[in-house]
């Protein structure tokens, strides 16, 4: 009975890791523009897909110069291989206030795949 | 109680080991050959997309018909397809266009997919439809990484 459950288990999950561990060796992502407006406090972040895998949705962060770090706000929304996809986010979602030190973007997928940017103020 | 003889458990212990090692190999076997399948039509497609580009030129916004007008350039070594435009508006909304070759015109159209394909150094006009407030213009082929190339607002003069 061991063996068998053993077995199956194998079976099902090792292929699900498999797929998961390959799809991200071909998932990337580049912040291609960030912008962030001081009289409304909102941002607006251009990402582009520079792999072969289908982007599912990224986590945003916000640092801080004082260290403190925002809790992840999921950006919704599937983005192709080579596509581009904005994301216009005003306060009332981000919270964040101009001092802001960076952002990060990280995959939901792939959370090792992530990247940051310090955002152009306008 | 009889047991059963030392040839035939020996038989029999040989006969499983065989059965279990001939399953595990098989399963072994297809599971390396997806994995490295996998791998390898990533890696030619990378190979081949090295030498891929693509370039915009005369991009131009039409006030009057509303259109962003221009050409594109395959200016790699490599055939492209799936040729498509991508356009991002100031509020980050976006629209796709398919680039459709038909009676020696470019048709860009949002029904997917485009059949364009572009040989090396080929150039085709292109017209989309737009609103002013268009932020970056892309466009994408089956190079997903190296064959596309963007082009800003900034960079956008009237035609």
């Amino acid at each position: 009975m061991l063996a068998y459950w053993s077995s199956s288990f194998v079976a099902s999950t090792l292929p699900t890791k498999n797929q998961t561990s390959q799809e991200c060796n071909f998932l990337d992502f580049v912040i291609e523009d960030c912008k962030f407006d001081t009289a409304t406090l909102s941002l607006r972040i251009i990402v582009k897909n520079i792999r072969t895998v289908t982007i599912e949705g990224l986590n945003l962060q916000i640092f801080y110069p004082n260290g403190t770090i925002s809790e992840p706000i999921r950006l919704e929304g599937k983005i192709s291989p080579g596509e581009l996809k904005g994301f216009l986010l005003d306060k009332s979602q981000t919270n964040i206030s101009s001092d802001f030190s960076k952002i990060v973007l990280t995959s939901v997928q792939c959370p090792d795949k992530s990247r940051e940017d310090f955002c152009t103020r306008v | 109680m009889k047991a059963i003889s030392p040839l035939v458990a020996s038989v029999l212990l040989i006969a499983i080991t065989v059965a279990v090692s001939g399953l595990v190999g098989l399963w072994f076997t297809s599971f390396t050959r997806t994995s490295t399948g996998t791998v390898s039509r990533e890696a030619e497609m990378q190979i081949a997309c090295n030498s891929a580009s693509m370039s915009f030129s005369n991009v131009c916004y039409d006030s009057q018909s509303k259109q962003l007008k221009g050409y594109i350039t395959n200016t790699g070594i490599v055939n492209l397809g799936n040729i498509s435009l991508q356009l991002i508006y100031d509020n980050t909304t976006s629209k796709l266009f398919y680039l459709y070759y038909a009676g020696g015109d470019v048709i860009a159209s949002e029904t997917c997919c485009g059949n364009l394909t572009m040989r090396p150094q080929e150039m085709f006009p292109f017209s989309i439809p737009s609103d002013s407030n268009y932020y970056i213009l892309r466009v994408i082929s089956n190079c997903t990484t190296t064959g596309t190339d963007n082009v800003y607002s900034y960079d956008i003069s009237s035609c």
